[in-house]
């Protein structure tokens, strides 16, 4: 699939964001109270960038508005609909001034977490893309959602002198857990068996291969499906973003524990840009099965 | 009613006629015009509903000697239609009165998201009007009662210069849709992924045996007609 930016920072930035915000609903009173309006606007500036940068991979974005209609099928209408309602909630929390109230704290935290559910659903609700057809990448994006948002947490908590033990914690397991899911997820890429291209046209009793795809140049389908790297440089991909990703979050829960806000920032910078990789090759890595109309994959 | 086509493997030529005629009544038609990109340059590219590719399919015992088999493509029109069920606007949706898929144009805003539902790659995005595209087999002309009933029909169908495309109702066990995919072990393709495509294709026919017998030793002729070539080919 071809990566595209838009999507890619969506998905990372609207992670962390709405991580932050499960987290600061989980641990409300671990906050130094002095900080919890900053945590929480960062909380909505995240998400509201990411769903914002989203709406340009749209073609027709004047229609964005009807994307809340089908939700009782469609997972994007899904998350629309729980990002909408994400930023009331918060606003409504900010107004009473981040009350510990727990009816205020699990709405947030169910939102949040649930909108980054519907987030990943969109992509492993795709049968014909085999590596997102499966609970692993739900499982990856909350994971990698808590662990930025934990490790935010912690930052903005040691920021202002507060307790940052429980936090530094949560991004430990958070980081640690994400790193063992995304390593399932690769091996499960790789053990995947294509459907071959004499499957695909109902010719299974024999090997099949094009000889002529019906057009000279390339189309919205050969664009948007078939991205194709070597494997090896992909593999490079990989052995890059998952330790900075992992590396970085482990680093910034052990500042954050010692108190150290600038610290935990720069990690938390350095696991963006990792998740930001990461996000690439989860994009780079999925094949479509119309690659297989085209030619591409095993005969 | 469940509309959709018959399309024989057997007979159709790769002419590239369907995917032509669908172009041309479809650019004037209900989703028109087709966005054609660079149209008289060196790499031009548009919106095609239906392409047809060619594909070689190797010696095995079921296909003997491997053939080439043509293979348009286009909507199946899917009974369990993924791409009307990810739609978050409600733009892709599927008849209840004769099970065609469409997209509704003022509703759709470009997301791509039913393209990257469709494993048979029937939708395609027009760039310039920013919303998808897809066959709408033909909707307004099937039920145009100011064309001659023979020309209700899907413009790939009666372009068809073998009859290799039969457009008819599925649920109607009559029909010679029905007929055909039943008399000739018609499929959908990837019936695995469960969305009931109702479009069928009919396998190429298995080619007559013809019996061969061994030469043996074939007579040259004559030892005069031997020295007569001999004479000849000096």
């Amino acid at each position: 699939m071809k990566p595209s930016f838009s999507i890619i920072f969506f998905t990372v930035s609207s992670g962390y964001g709405l991580g932050l915000a499960a987290v600061l609903a989980a641990l409300t009173p671990e906050l130094p109270h002095s900080a919890f309006l900053p945590t929480a606007v960062c909380a909505m500036l995240l998400t509201g960038g990411g769903l914002l940068s989203s709406v340009g991979h749209l073609a027709n974005p004047k229609n964005a508005w009807r994307a809340v209609m089908r939700v009782r099928t469609s997972w994007l209408s899904r998350e629309a609909v729980l990002a909408a309602l994400f930023f009331p909630l918060m606003a409504g929390w900010m107004y009473y001034d981040g009350t510990t109230a727990a009816t205020w704290r699990v709405a947030i935290f169910i939102c949040a977490l649930l909108t980054v559910k519907c987030t990943a659903m969109i992509y492993q609700s795709l049968k014909p893309i085999t590596a997102w057809h499966h609970p692993l990448t739900s499982i990856n994006y909350m994971l990698f959602s808590l662990t930025g948002g934990g490790l935010l947490f912690a930052v903005f908590t040691a920021s202002n002198n507060g307790n940052t033990a429980t936090a530094s914690l949560l991004t430990t397991i958070c980081a640690l857990s994400a790193g063992i899911g995304k390593i399932l997820h690769y091996r499960r890429i790789g053990a995947a068996q294509d459907i071959r291209v004499g499957r695909a046209t109902g010719f299974s009793q024999a090997k099949a291969r094009l000889l002529d795809a019906g057009h000279t140049g390339p189309t919205f389908l050969t664009r948007e499906f078939i991205f194709e790297l070597p494997a090896a440089r992909l593999r490079l991909w990989r052995y890059v973003s998952l330790p900075l990703i992992v590396l970085s979050s482990l680093a910034g829960a052990s500042f954050t524990f010692n108190g150290s806000a600038w610290g935990g920032g720069v990690c938390v910078i350095l696991m963006f840009l990792g998740l930001l990789m990461e996000r690439w090759l989860f994009f780079a890595e999925a094949r479509h099965i119309v690659r297989l109309y085209h030619g591409k994959g095993p005969a | 009613m469940r509309l959709g086509l018959v399309i024989d493997l057997d007979t159709c030529v790769g002419c590239q006629g369907c995917a032509t005629a669908c172009k041309q009544w479809n650019t004037s038609g209900t989703t028109g015009p087709l966005t054609d990109l660079r149209p008289y340059e060196r790499d031009p590219e548009g919106v095609w509903f239906n392409r047809v590719r060619s594909f070689e399919v190797e010696s095995s015992p079921e296909t003997p000697g491997g053939r080439t088999v043509h293979f348009p493509m286009s909507c199946m029109h899917c009974e369990d239609a993924a791409c009307v069920t990810v739609c978050p606007t409600g733009a892709s949706y599927k008849r209840e009165e004769d099970g065609i898929v469409l997209v509704d144009q003022d509703k759709c805003m470009g997301c791509n998201l039913c393209a990257w539902a469709c494993p048979y790659g029937a939708r395609e995005l027009d760039s310039e009007a920013g919303v998808m595209k897809k066959c709408t087999l033909c909707v307004d002309r099937i039920y145009d009662e100011a064309l001659p009933e023979a020309e209700r029909q899907p413009a790939c169908v009666l372009t068809c210069p073998t009859h290799s495309r039969v457009f008819g109702d599925f649920d109607d066990p009559d029909s010679e849709v029905s007929r055909l995919t039943r008399e000739r072990n018609g499929t959908g393709l990837l019936p695995e992924l469960g969305y009931k495509p109702v479009n069928q294709y009919l396998p190429p026919r298995q080619p007559a045996v013809v019996e061969t017998k061994e030469a043996g030793n074939v007579s040259d002729g004559g030892s005069v007609k031997k020295w007569i070539n001999k004479l000849i080919r000096k």
